[in-house]
């Protein structure tokens, strides 16, 4: 029985949920009792009224959670020894940098590349972008990224060295990366499905 | 002594041989030989900077017996370094950051007091180099 339900509209924006889903592996991976359960609705929101509800969390009998940052938050007060390094408020700061500038559903290229660059310079001296170890600062980001069709593209140019570098080293991580493919993986079959009955 | 590293880092459940293939095996032989003598020559900095730029480790994101004692073979020259060293226009900005990842990674389980470590902050970037053009 999980403890928690990470609730996914099928039409949300990859950049809003990649984080999320990610988080979850992550502590799925660390946690033999695998707290967290992921639901995919087929629905465009999860409430119709709340229009951040792209993404939700549930704890076990609790009142659904709605909205990309609210869900994290949910998450990592429920499993800082997972999520978090020793450093939280630097950490804090680049998932308000996910939130602003990497996911808030802009599809201005300049701002994109501009926080793209920011990303490539902090990385200069850095494998990870808070202390030595993964934690949601990364882990965010990262999903973000791998959410943002432009910054994909960005990185795939390789002229951002250090992006590029950790981009790769974190994708590396087996809990990070599988989730993703996996998801990717389930969209198009679910896809396949709806053509094939329509 | 990289014969004596090589019978080491069978020792390290850590750096098992099976785990790497043909290729990574000859690219730690390769760096293990370029760092062996002392000192390491500036041609070999110069081409270890430019290996790391899209690499996190020295095979890459993979952790090997290559990482840990090229640290102990870089660490002083790396401490001497000074900021335009480190982090100037040419500087071995990629080695910099390796070093300081290997002793301070929990997955290289090196454990270093800090007053064994170099002393590098993060955050003192001299240069921020302009992004590359695309590479083909």
């Amino acid at each position: 029985m999980s403890s928690f339900n990470l609730l996914i509209a099928q039409k949300a924006q990859l950049a809003h949920i990649y984080p999320a889903l990610i988080a979850s592996s992550v502590i799925n991976g660390s946690d033999p009792v695998q707290p967290v359960a992921v639901v995919i609705k087929e629905v465009e929101l999860l409430d119709k009224a709340v229009p951040e509800s792209s993404i939700g969390v549930q704890l076990e009998g609790d009142d659904v959670v709605y909205g990309p940052e609210a869900v994290l938050k949910k998450l990592i007060s429920a499993y800082p020894q997972h999520l978090r390094g020793s450093q939280g408020s630097l950490e804090d700061e680049w998932i308000a940098f996910t939130l602003t500038r990497l996911s808030g559903g802009t599809k201005d290229f300049k701002s994109t590349s501009a926080a793209l660059e920011e990303l490539n310079n902090h990385l200069t001296l850095r494998t990870f972008l808070v202390g030595y170890t993964l934690t949601i600062a990364d882990i965010s980001v990262w999903g973000a990224l791998n959410g943002n069709g432009q910054a994909i593209s960005a990185i795939k140019r390789n002229h951002l060295p250090n992006l590029v570098r950790w981009f790769k080293y974190i994708g590396s991580i087996e809990r990070v990366s599988t989730v993703v493919e996996s998801f990717k993986a389930e969209m198009t079959t679910k896809k396949k499905a709806k053509s094939k009955e329509g | 002594t990289n014969t004596i590293v090589s019978h080491l880092s069978t020792l390290i459940p850590a750096f098992k041989e099976d785990q790497y293939t043909d290729l990574e095996k000859a690219e730690i032989a390769q760096w293990l030989t370029l760092t062996a003598s002392s000192p390491i020559i500036e041609d070999t900095l110069r081409l270890l900077n430019d290996e790391l730029k899209l690499r996190t480790t020295i095979l890459g994101e993979k952790p090997s017996i290559a990482d840990v004692v090229m640290y102990a073979r870089l660490k002083d020259d790396v401490a001497g370094w000074t900021d335009d060293q480190r982090t100037g226009e040419t500087g071995y900005r990629n080695i910099v950051r390796w070093v300081d990842f290997i002793q301070n990674s929990p997955v290289f389980g090196l454990n270093l007091p800090e007053g064994e470590k170099v002393k590098i902050d993060p955050s003192k970037v001299l240069v921020y180099l302009k992004p590359e053009e695309a590479v083909k």
